[in-house]
């Protein structure tokens, strides 16, 4: 066989616990979505007429997922006619009371762990070498284990794991792009990240990220790779294209109500800010930010716009209105306090310009702001106004 | 910056008011209520705008509404000014319609020029001055002190000067900043010493929703290791229940197997009584062939065939007896013939014996000379003579132990010689001497010999043999006698046995209708087959029932056993080869040889194990039944979450707040260092002024506590020891030193004074004047007051340069 088409996948997470800080029945309704999109990927295995399933880890969450899920999983994978290949990864690790030693998976499916790590396809012409989690957390893995290429096969490395990211402190199976490249297999079938990316120095190696997305740290398009691996004059092309699966999509943005008298003001501004997206499909988190000069209480701007919307978080950054630019000529203690707060603030924001996903950083710049906030808020009324929450 | 005109087209009591104020001092008197305030205001307003929006909670007005004219229209007014640099500005602002103008003095319209703020409109106060409304009202206004002499008064008034030094706001203390700051820290968040605050309770919610977590991720390990188990064990059940199906279709290829052996030797058994009933029928026809012979005794028939037996014994003993009869009277008669008669045979014995007689009488006689020896020779049988084989013996020996000597020169052999030598001599020498003794008794023989002669016996020994066979044959004669004689009474004693028998065979014959004329033996040998065929035919036949009884009994076993093997009660044969037919073809009967015990036991041990198997599932099935409850830990995991970033974001506000007033206290102590010295200069000189030279020196430490030097002492006197007025006076003398140190650089802003002096004296009021006068020679001051003698005062002090506002 010279050509094999397979639909390649990972970091599902069936039964995740769902962190948005959702209510009512949200969390239920993204844990079917989340069962959606599963479904939606085997859809495509039967209407693209792949050969194969991989499922690059992160199948679903050792920790919540219950044994109704199983029984589910058992009847969506028994009935579709192709092999599906799964390794465990750091949610789904090969534990010993992991769901993957402890239920009967249908006759199709092949779990590559470290006892049966590889799996020859013969009728695909196919090689699978698989290497996930058998605990919870896995520093850098031994890849002299890795059996090498079949001669005249095609040779695939599932791979769950951090690849040419230096984590230091949170590094999960870190790799590099010239180990693996060492391997010398034809398409390396990656997971753990879920953002998809296929820009990895290494050639032909692909992370198709969550088919759901998770967070509001996973925004943008997500789906699963529909890869088709052929043989040319004794070499392997491959043709990747990327489906998307995914009910909904994050978004995280930022409405600046400097400037807004009244509350009617702002609820107009979060109004126009939300034209063109759909409340059904998009999960929202809206930062206000900017100056005012009078009380944003969330709670009222959530319950009055979130109505018809799946998910619309609503977060009040603003801080009071203050003059600074005056403020900072002022000789008063106020101006003083300005003055030596705004040195801080230019000292974090130009670290933050370095390295502007630091999430320390970040916080400092916050605090930063937020003690210049209440600062100039106690030197003009002597009290500080605080959020109803807190 | 120097107002030139207010225009007051409608504001407040005020309608279509236009005042002139001068650069330097223009002092309003007049009584109260009189709009003294609303003046105020509406510079204030024409500089900044009015707050709009809605009534306050303590049911004030807003500004807006507050100073809206009273029947009027026209709610606007225009003000002009000239700024440091000798720029004049026109504004002219509409409060109702809330617009705004601004010209220079081109009347060029500049108001696009300045950036708006949505409310007020443009900042061109802001742009003009270089502080806000709220730095303007801190800084140019100072309004009605409380400057009561009693201790509250001067407390408050201490209060403000402290403040004005620390925060540069007069009603702002540093004091009550940091407290702010950390009794919101504390009450808001929470400190490490603190229990109930909102920090605490997220911790106390994040600790029992972490303890539960753990709970609940503890129960579900449980239940994962339930859920494991049980796959085990399902795993195994399969297997045994395959090992026992395997066994079950083993046990029943072998129990078709023995069954079939079974069926085998029951229809074997069948036959067998099917034979043994055909035996059993032709016994019983034969027992009716046999009846005639069913009355037969057989004892009788013993008896009877005994005495047939006998009288033919009989037959032949007399035949016997008869012949040996016959010969015996042959062989008496020819004994009889050989012998003499007796009278002969007694004479010639008397004779010899007479003879033999007197023989031994002379021989007793001759004895006593001679030895005995000799006398007995006649009478005893002549002994053998060894004694020519003793010497030739001897004699050979003697010659062959010479011989022996002369081969091994043996000493032995030739003593041996010797010796055999000397007995052989010595016998022949002795030998010689008894045939020399015999010879003196020849004349006693001779006369026997004569009687013998004379008998007729030619010699004693001739004698001897006559007399010896003629005493035998009388011997035998007698003997043959006696023979004849039993003989005769036996063959007598047996024709009468016989004669009795053949009369109890008569009464035989005559008892069971035989014909007496056949052949006896025959008839009887007939009739004894005939009762031993009936006695054999019986014996037959009961042999026969019994082996029908063994056999049934044995097939009755093989059919319980294949009953209880199959588990189905078989009554026949055929019963058993239905239930046989009925075995699946697949089950073979080539499986391994394996006995039913075996596989029972197997499969015994293998069910006892798919019991325990099950039983261990049914119990882990129901563990499993009760999972954790998967909603529970996802509220609890979600609600941690929640909380954890809400914890996180409170700590961020906790550390702001306490990084603020950390700030704060680290700037208030820089500025004072910096701030203080020129603020105590400036006030300084103010002091010296207004106290007529007594005060010549103010002083702010670090706690902030403001002293004067005494002028009699030269020592530092703490404020709370001064009097109400000199606190005043002191009040005063900050508040134009902190005016002139905030606009340091920028924009000189106008004075508004409101009643400052109510509690001087008037020295006191003069001297603050005279100050007033001095400071207005550099900034437009607006003093009001309702009092005749301050105004009488300013008068004196400013003369001409007094500019009287009137607001009637």
């Amino acid at each position: 066989m010279d050509t094999v088409k397979f639909v390649h996948c990972a970091d599902i997470h069936l039964d995740a616990p769902i962190r948005d800080n959702g209510i009512g029945t949200y969390s239920d309704i993204r844990r079917k979505d989340i069962r959606n999109a599963f479904l939606r990927i085997l859809d495509t295995v039967k209407q693209e007429n792949a050969q194969l399933l991989l499922i690059s880890g992160d199948f679903f969450e050792q920790k919540t997922t219950g044994k109704s899920t199983m029984e589910w999983l058992y009847m969506m994978l028994s009935q579709l006619q192709v092999p599906v290949v799964i390794i465990p990864g750091n949610h789904d690790p090969y534990i010993l009371n992991s769901w993957y030693r402890c239920w009967e998976w249908p006759s199709n499916v092949t779990v590559l762990t470290p006892e049966n790590p590889s799996l020859i396809i013969e009728e695909l012409n196919l090689h699978i070498y698989g290497m996930g989690f058998s605990t919870y957390k896995e520093d850098a893995p031994d890849l002299s284990v890795v059996s090498p290429p079949v001669k005249d096969k095609f040779n695939i490395f599932m791979f769950h794991g951090t690849l040419d990211m230096n984590f230091t402190n949170q590094a999960y199976k870190p790799v590099t792009s010239a180990d693996l490249e060492r391997l010398g297999y034809d398409y390396y079938a990656l997971g753990h990240f879920h953002r998809s990316c296929s820009e990895y120095p290494l050639k032909n190696a692909y992370n198709p990220g969550s088919p759901e997305p998770l967070g509001f740290d996973e925004q943008g398009v997500h789906g699963i790779f529909l890869v088709t691996m052929r043989k040319e004059y004794n070499r392997v092309v491959t043709e990747v294209s990327k489906i998307k699966t995914a009910n909904r999509q994050y978004h995280d943005t930022v409405l600046d109500v400097t400037g807004c008298k009244t509350l009617d003001e702002v609820k107009i501004r979060i109004l126009a800010l939300l034209e063109g997206f759909d409340p059904e499909r998009d999960i929202i988190r809206i930062k206000l930010k900017g100056r005012t000069g009078f009380s944003l209480e969330e709670e009222v701007l959530s319950t009055f716009i979130s109505q018809d919307w799946l998910y619309l978080r609503i977060d009040n950054e603003t801080r009071k209105a203050f003059d600074l630019e005056e403020l900072l000529l002022d000789n008063s203690l106020a101006g003083a306090f300005a003055r030596e707060m705004k040195k801080l603030i230019d000292q974090a924001r130009e670290e933050l310009e370095g390295d502007p996903e630091n999430k320390d950083l970040q916080q400092k710049e916050e605090k930063l702001d937020l003690a210049l906030s209440f600062g100039l808020e106690a030197l003009s009324t002597g009290r500080i106004e605080w959020p109803g929450e807190f | 910056m120097k107002i030139t005109l207010l225009d007051i087209k409608g504001f407040g009591r005020f309608n279509q008011k236009k005042i002139a104020p001068k650069y330097g001092f223009n002092i309003v008197y007049e009584s109260n209520e009189s709009g003294k305030s609303t003046l105020q205001a509406f510079i204030r307003a024409m500089l900044f705008g009015l707050k709009g929006g809605r009534k306050s909670k303590d049911g004030k007005l807003p500004p807006l509404k507050q100073y809206k004219p009273w029947g009027n229209d026209q709610y606007a007014g225009i003000m002009e000014y000239t700024l440091d640099n000798g720029k004049s500005y026109r504004v002219g602002r509409n409060f109702e319609k809330g617009t705004v103008n601004i010209y220079d003095q081109g009347a060029n319209n500049l108001t696009s020029e300045f950036p708006h703020e949505r409310d007020r409109g443009p900042k061109f106060a802001y742009e003009h001055l270089g502080i806000d409304a709220e730095v303007f009202d801190r800084s140019a206004f100072i309004g009605q002190l409380q400057t009561i002499i009693d201790a509250e008064g001067k407390k408050g008034l201490i209060e403000r000067l402290s403040n004005l030094g620390t925060t540069g706001n007069e009603d702002m203390s540093l004091d009550s900043t940091i407290n702010a700051l950390e009794s919101t820290l504390l009450e808001k968040v929470g400190t490490k010493n603190s229990t109930t605050r909102p920090l605490d309770r997220l911790n106390n919610r994040i600790s029992a929703l972490i303890q539960e977590k753990e709970e609940l991720e503890a129960q579900r390990e449980k239940y994962m290791d339930t859920i494991s188990q049980l796959h085990m064990d399902k795993e195994a059940l399969a297997k045994f229940e395959s090992d026992l199906a395997f066994f079950k279709a083993q046990r029943k290829s072998t129990e078709k197997r023995e069954l079939l052996a079974l069926q085998r030797e029951s229809e074997g058994l069948l036959n067998k009584l099917n034979e043994l009933d055909e035996g059993i029928k032709q016994c019983h026809q034969e027992l009716i062939n046999l009846k005639e012979y069913e009355n037969y005794n057989q004892e009788e028939l013993i008896e009877i065939s005994g005495m047939l037996e006998e009288v033919k014994q009989i037959q032949d003993s007399l035949l016997t007896k008869q012949t040996e009869l016959r010969e015996v009277k042959e062989k008496c008669e020819e004994i009889t013939d050989t012998l003499d008669p007796d009278e002969l045979f007694e004479k010639k014995t008397t004779d010899v014996t007479e003879a033999i007689k007197e023989y031994n009488e002379s021989k007793q006689e001759g004895a006593s000379s001679y030895s005995s020896a000799g006398t007995g020779a006649g009478r005893q049988k002549p002994k053998r003579d060894w004694r020519p084989f003793l010497i030739s013996a001897g004699l050979i020996s003697a010659i062959l132990l010479t011989v022996q000597f002369f081969q091994s020169q043996d000493p032995l052999s030739l003593g041996i010689a010797i010796v055999a030598a000397v007995f052989s001599i010595t016998i022949i020498l002795r030998k010689k001497n008894k045939d020399l003794v015999g010879s003196g008794t020849m004349t006693e023989a001779d006369r026997l010999k004569d009687i013998l002669l004379k008998s007729g016996f030619t010699d004693m020994i001739n004698y001897i043999h006559y007399r010896e066979s003629q005493i035998k044959g009388r011997e035998k004669k007698e003997n043959y006698s006696h023979q004849i004689k039993n003989l005769e009474e036996e063959i007598e004693q047996l024709i009468k046995r016989k004669d009795a028998i053949l009369r109890s065979w008569d009464k035989f014959a005559s008892h069971h209708y035989l014909n007496n004329d056949s052949h006896k033996e025959k008839l009887i040998e007939s009739i004894k087959q005939g009762v031993e065929a009936i006695k054999r035919a019986n014996e037959k036949k009961q042999r026969l029932l019994l082996a029908k009884d063994t056999i049934y009994e044995k097939f009755q076993i093989v059919l319980k056993e294949a009953s209880l093997m199959a588990g189905e009660s078989f009554e026949a044969v055929d019963d058993l080869s239905r239930y046989i037919m009925g075995f699946d073809n697949q089950n073979g009967t080539d499986s391994p040889q394996v006995s039913m015990s075996q596989i029972d036991e197997e499969m015994k041990a293998l069910e006892e194990r798919i019991n325990e198997t099950k039983l261990r599932i049914a119990s882990l099935e129901a563990r499993a039944e009760n999972a954790p409850d998967q909603s529970r830990i996802y509220s609890v995991i979600e609600e941690l979450d929640s909380l954890i970033e809400k914890k996180s974001k409170l700590e961020l506000r906790g550390e702001a707040l306490a990084l603020a007033s950390q700030t704060i206290k680290s700037v208030a102590t820089s500025m004072q260092k910096d701030y203080i010295p020129k603020l105590n200069s400036q006030m300084s000189k103010m002091m010296e002024k207004l106290s007529d030279k007594k005060y010549t020196k103010v002083m702010t430490n670090d706690e902030l506590v403001i002293n004067v030097v005494s002028p009699e002492t030269e020592e530092l006197i703490s404020v709370n020891s001064l009097s109400g007025g000199t606190i005043d006076q002191i009040y005063l003398s900050m508040r134009l030193a902190a005016v002139t140190l905030l606009e340091k650089g920028r924009e000189s802003i106008p004075l508004f004074l409101d009643e400052p002096f109510s509690q001087y004296d008037e020295n006191r009021i003069t001297k603050a004047f005279e100050l007033l006068k001095d400071i207005s020679k550099e900034r437009q001051i607006f003093f009001f007051t309702c009092r005749q003698r301050e105004y009488d005062l300013a008068l004196e002090v400013f003369g001409q340069d007094l500019n009287r506002i009137s607001l009637q």
